[in-house]
């Protein structure tokens, strides 16, 4: 008789000393560990193979769960293998004769080898919905640096993420992909902004601390906190439309990064199941079902000889059961304080709640909670000419009242069904509250000599919404049809005002709204492979916005205030893709693509009752060419060429509650990306990305747009090895962008900078201790930077002569308008410092 | 977990959380106006580095803390020389004065700053007066809203309409941001 213990998620574990089966406990997950006299370790994989992706199941885009039994012996290796659920189509051979060549540490008893067992899920994971092109045996296009498992660690024996078979997930397009947490559990992770990094091309920089959406660089958009970068957590989008502070407002900080399993990244509008704000790209994180362990975590990090030091505490529980339900619940709380003279005081915490339950084998439902509250002190973006001249610090702050609170509550609904071998839908429903209440002051003293430019946004919405999806796949006459459609509902109940405020309290009411926003879509898309070497793909969605905005300010109160109002817009975005595979086998595997598309985001809708008022959707028209390849199993390589044409750069502009319209754009770029496996544990990559963006009509300054980053760069070394009696990893990275126009004239420069994180990590059974550094060699560089027209205190009233001798520091220029010779201001950029050298310790302890 | 690891866990993540929590409070500055009574100079306004004081601070009282940085500047600040704040009419005479001596905060102080005419020049009564260039500074710079169309006279502590009002445009408190 067996007695079985459960130790990791979807996998039993039962030790069993020689020759018979035993019935010694192994570890009960409820209970502390045995005494030291009894303790009895579980075996812990040391090397694998990764299992192939079988052909059958690739063709027919399958996905399978293949329960196996091993048999380890006292030196570690596998003796014997069975398979307990057997998932057909190819999965069960390719995961029996990978599993056989598996070799362990043995499982030990008062550190005596013993004979063991050890049932676990070999999973295996086509990519999400966006799969549209063909399943030939493409190899990750992500660093693989093998993860020589931990003795001792449970994780690496049972169905561990990195037994997912993901390597060979096809991928649509040159420049999509997914990376799961097995690659940025190499990178310093401090937050979710952190891992989107992964993402090759994408620059992130925080705006005004951390309680704020960050800045996004991608493809030639510097996405003012997300308006063409399409962001959000399994499926439930993030982006805020009609915000408050900024149309497509992403704050991603209500996430625990630790339930982040995987980011799907999608870049351009080839995508048919992708809507709103889906332009430039797209990025889905993937949060878990469970884990491997609970766990308590705490850590500290600190700036030194900068501001003072913050923590950050973390609980998750992840309880075992049976029945095949699949749990977990995190926790976290911190406070952070960052580098700055005005000590953030960031205090968050934040909730996420998820279970999985498994109806029966051909269908799951999933129900899911996240919450998230925070309020922090800013320190405003500071003029460069200030720090130039020592009337601020890099890390000072002109208005200590900024900052602001937010909260983000939500729950979801997911449920799958496989109605056949060869079908599945998928169904997601949601429903969220969101608070958000901003202090902010960027043009300082102009409109207010005396007591500042200080404004107050606020936003109060409930959002809901959801997605149906179908995907059959079959075969005529030898030619292969992968057919998907569905639909998507988002609606934003929307309370939201400006206000001018002075020490946080509000003294005179800008805008007063109430807007309701309705996005209907729906899209198809069908893939069609008449030969191994080519897939077409011919797919579109159609998108209806109705809206109403509803002006609360009392009548007369401000002409510029948008006026109420009822309407919609409406636009279909055709997609298509083509993808020719000359090379299918080793050592060299080739995936040419050409991709076409049009895409949309959303405006402002307030803005469509504005003068001038702006269209509510604008197109977006993307083309692409690009190559991917994998050769002798260890090098990847990636290249695309890319253009994006943009109806309009109109935007809302929330600071002032006004409308800014500007004309039609293009974009075009080049994207290469590579990684190598230069050992089994050791793994370097490179993303470089070059890109021209410009004004299609010259307005007369060459067409410059600004803040369109031009070149941006990221790469690094990633390892993991063994190392004494546990596991060492660790990263060395990079990334930067180069200067780039903060005005559309050119003559106002955003500098660029470059940054170096290390992390390092040790993993020791039950405990890991993390150790990052971020910006490596204390870089003074500058992170959000705008252009901006301002006036420090102590600069000429507004109006007033402009002394002899009087400049707006070695960037700026002196503003126009106005009576000549007259003060209106400095044109200078303003900015949020980067962190400077910063330090982080975060201590994990494995609970089961 | 064996004890001693449980030991050097518990030890660890102590350590940790008494570094993190050992986090200070913001800087903050309150204006304390030592004109105690029977004197009935009030401080109209202040500012130093990062803060206004916008609240009038009657003989002998002190302002409500305002949050602040560390920073090491000179006080700016109006007084109102025998105003009643509950007057509800403002004050008729406004007298721009100086610190003395850069006023300096460190990280995590309530920075107290004590006007009076020991610490501060500007006054006209207690013959201290500024220098027009600084009193042009605090009128037309620091507090242009207050001073609008108005020269202010050093010497005198006076404050006369600008002959050519339109011209002098010192400042417009609803001025938009252009």
């Amino acid at each position: 008789m067996k007695r079985l213990t459960t130790l990791g998620a979807g996998m039993v574990l039962a030790i069993m000393s020689s020759p018979a089966w035993a019935q010694e406990p192994a570890a009960n997950p409820a209970a502390p560990p045995a005494p030291a006299a009894e303790e009895v370790t579980p075996p812990a994989l040391k090397t694998r193979d990764e299992a192939k992706y079988p052909k059958e199941a690739l063709d027919k885009k399958l996905e399978g769960t293949v329960g196996l039994e091993l048999v380890v012996d006292e030196d570690g290796k596998v003796e014997s293998a069975r398979v307990t659920r057997s998932a057909g189509s190819g999965f069960d051979e390719s995961a029996l004769a990978a599993a056989k060549n598996f070799l362990f540490e043995p499982a030990r008893k008062n550190g005596r080898p013993l004979r063991s067992a050890v049932q676990f899920n070999y999973e295996f994971h086509l990519p999400p919905e966006a799969a549209a092109p063909t399943p030939t045996p493409t190899p990750t296009p992500t660093p693989t640096p093998t993860p020589t498992p931990t003795p001792g660690e449970v994780r690496q024996a049972g169905a561990d993420q990195s037994t997912l078979v993901l390597a060979q997930r096809p991928i649509s397009a040159a420049s999509s992909f997914a990376v799961r947490d097995r690659e940025f559990q190499l990178r310093p992770i401090g937050s979710v902004q952190d891992i989107l990094r992964v993402t090759p091309g994408l620059i992130l920089v925080q705006h005004s601390g951390g309680g704020k959406a960050n800045q996004y660089f991608l493809r030639g958009f510097d996405a003012d906190h997300g308006t063409d970068l399409a962001l959000s957590i399994d499926g439930i989008p993030i982006n805020m439309v009609g915000h408050a502070h900024g149309q497509g407002f992403a704050d991603t900080n209500f996430i625990i990064p630790e339930v982040v399993e995987r980011v799907e990244i999608t870049k351009g509008p080839y995508f048919a199941y992708q809507g709103d704000f889906a332009t430039a790209g797209a990025v889905n994180m993937v949060s878990r079902d469970d884990f491997e362990h609970s766990s308590i975590g705490l850590g500290v990090s600190g700036s030194p000889g900068h501001g003072s030091a913050g923590f950050r505490g973390l609980l998750i529980a992840s309880p075992k059961f049976e029945s095949g339900l699949k749990a977990t619940f995190a926790a976290e709380v911190g406070r952070q304080n960052g580098p700055f003279d005005n000590p953030e005081n960031w205090d968050k915490y934040k909730l996420f709640n998820k279970l999985t339950y498994p109806i029966n084998p051909t269908s799951s439902i999933t129900l899911g909670e996240m919450s998230y509250g925070g309020a922090w002190h800013g320190s405003g973006q500071l003029p460069a000419r200030a720090v130039e001249q020592g009337t601020v610090s890099r890390f000072g702050s002109i208005d200590p009242d900024e900052g602001g609170y937010t909260s983000r509550h939500q729950l979801f609904v997911q449920y799958k069904l496989r109605p056949s071998e060869t079908s599945e839908i998928k169904a997601l429903a949601y429903l969220g509250s969101y608070r958000f209440n901003l202090y902010s002051n960027f043009s300082l003293f102009i409109r207010d000599p005396d007591k500042g430019d200080e404004i107050e946004q606020r936003d109060r919405r409930t959002f809901y919404g959801g997605r149906v999806s179908y995907r059959v796949v079959h075969e005529l006459e030898k030619v292969r049809f992968d057919t998907t459609m569905g639909g998507d509902l988002r609606q934003d109940d929307i309370h939201e005002e400006l206000w001018n405020s002075v020490h946080r309290k509000e003294v005179l009411q800008l805008r007063n709204n109430n807007v309701h926003e309705t996005m209907i879509g729906a899209w198809a898309n069908e893939e069609i492979t008449p030969v191994k070497w080519l897939r077409l793909n011919a797919g579109g969605r159609a998108d209806s916005l109705s809206f109403s905005v509803d002006n609360k300010l009392a009548p007369g109160t401000d002409a510029t205030a948008p006026s109420s109002g009822v309407d919609s817009a409406n636009q279909l975005s055709p997609k298509t893709s083509l993808v020719v595979s000359p090379l299918q086998e080793d050592p060299a595997q080739v995936d040419l693509y050409v991709n076409y598309g049009h895409g949309l985001h959303s405006n402002d809708v307030r803005g469509a009752f504005a003068k001038p008022a702006v269209t509510p959707l604008t197109r977006a028209i993307g083309e692409e060419i690009g190559a991917r390849g994998r050769f002798f199993d260890r090098w990847d390589v990636a290249v695309a060429f890319w253009q994006l044409d943009l109806a309009s750069e109109t935007v809302w502009i929330g600071d002032q509650g006004t409308t800014e319209v500007g004309g039609s754009t293009r974009r075009q770029g080049i994207e290469l990306e590579t990684r190598y496996e230069v050992t089994k544990w050791l793994a370097a990559d490179l993303d470089v990305t070059f890109t021209k963006s410009e004004f299609k009509a010259n307005a007369g300054n060459g067409s410059g747009l600004a803040l369109a980053p031009k070149q941006t760069y990221s790469g690094g070394l990633s390892a993991r090895h063994e190392l004494g009696p546990g596991v060492v990893r660790g990263g060395l990275r990079f990334y930067g962008i180069t200067d780039r126009p903060a005005n559309d004239e050119g003559d106002i420069i955003a500098k660029g900078f470059t940054l170096f994180d290390l992390h390092a990590g040790y993993r020791l059974r039950r405990f890991d201790l993390a150790f990052d550094v971020e910006n490596l060699f204390n870089q003074d560089s500058r992170a959000a930077q705008f252009d901006t027209t301002g006036r420090l205190r102590t600069e000429p009233a507004l109006g007033a002569p402009i002394p002899v001798g009087f400049n707006c520091g070695s960037g700026g220029k002196l503003a126009t308008g106005g009576a000549a010779g007259s003060f209106q201001g400095c044109e200078d950029v303003h900015f949020t410092p980067q962190y400077p050298l910063t330090l982080r310790v975060m201590a994990t302890v494995y609970l089961d | 977990m064996n004890p001693h690891r449980s030991l050097v866990m518990t030890l660890l993540c102590g350590a940790l959380l008494a570094a993190a929590c050992e986090t200070p409070d913001p800087t903050k500055a309150v204006v304390d106006n030592a004109y105690a009574p029977p004197s009935q100079v009030v401080v109209y306004k202040a500012w130093w580095a990062a803060t206004l004081f916008k609240a009038p601070v009657a003989p002998g009282t002190s302002s409500d803390e305002e949050r602040s940085v560390p920073e090491s500047d000179f006080v700016y600040a109006l007084l109102a020389p025998g105003w009643e704040p509950e007057s509800g009419s403002p004050p008729t005479k406004l007298v721009a004065v100086r610190s003395k001596d850069k006023v300096k905060a460190t990280r995590g102080d309530t920075l107290h700053i004590v006007v009076s005419d020991g610490t501060f020049f500007g006054s006209c009564d207690a013959k201290q007066a500024l220098s027009q260039e600084d009193a042009d500074f605090i009128t037309q710079r620091i507090f242009p809203g207050d001073f609008a169309n108005m020269i202010y006279d050093a010497k005198t502590c006076t404050s006369t309409p600008a002959p050519d009002a339109d011209a002098s445009a010192a400042g417009d408190a609803d001025a938009g941001p252009g």
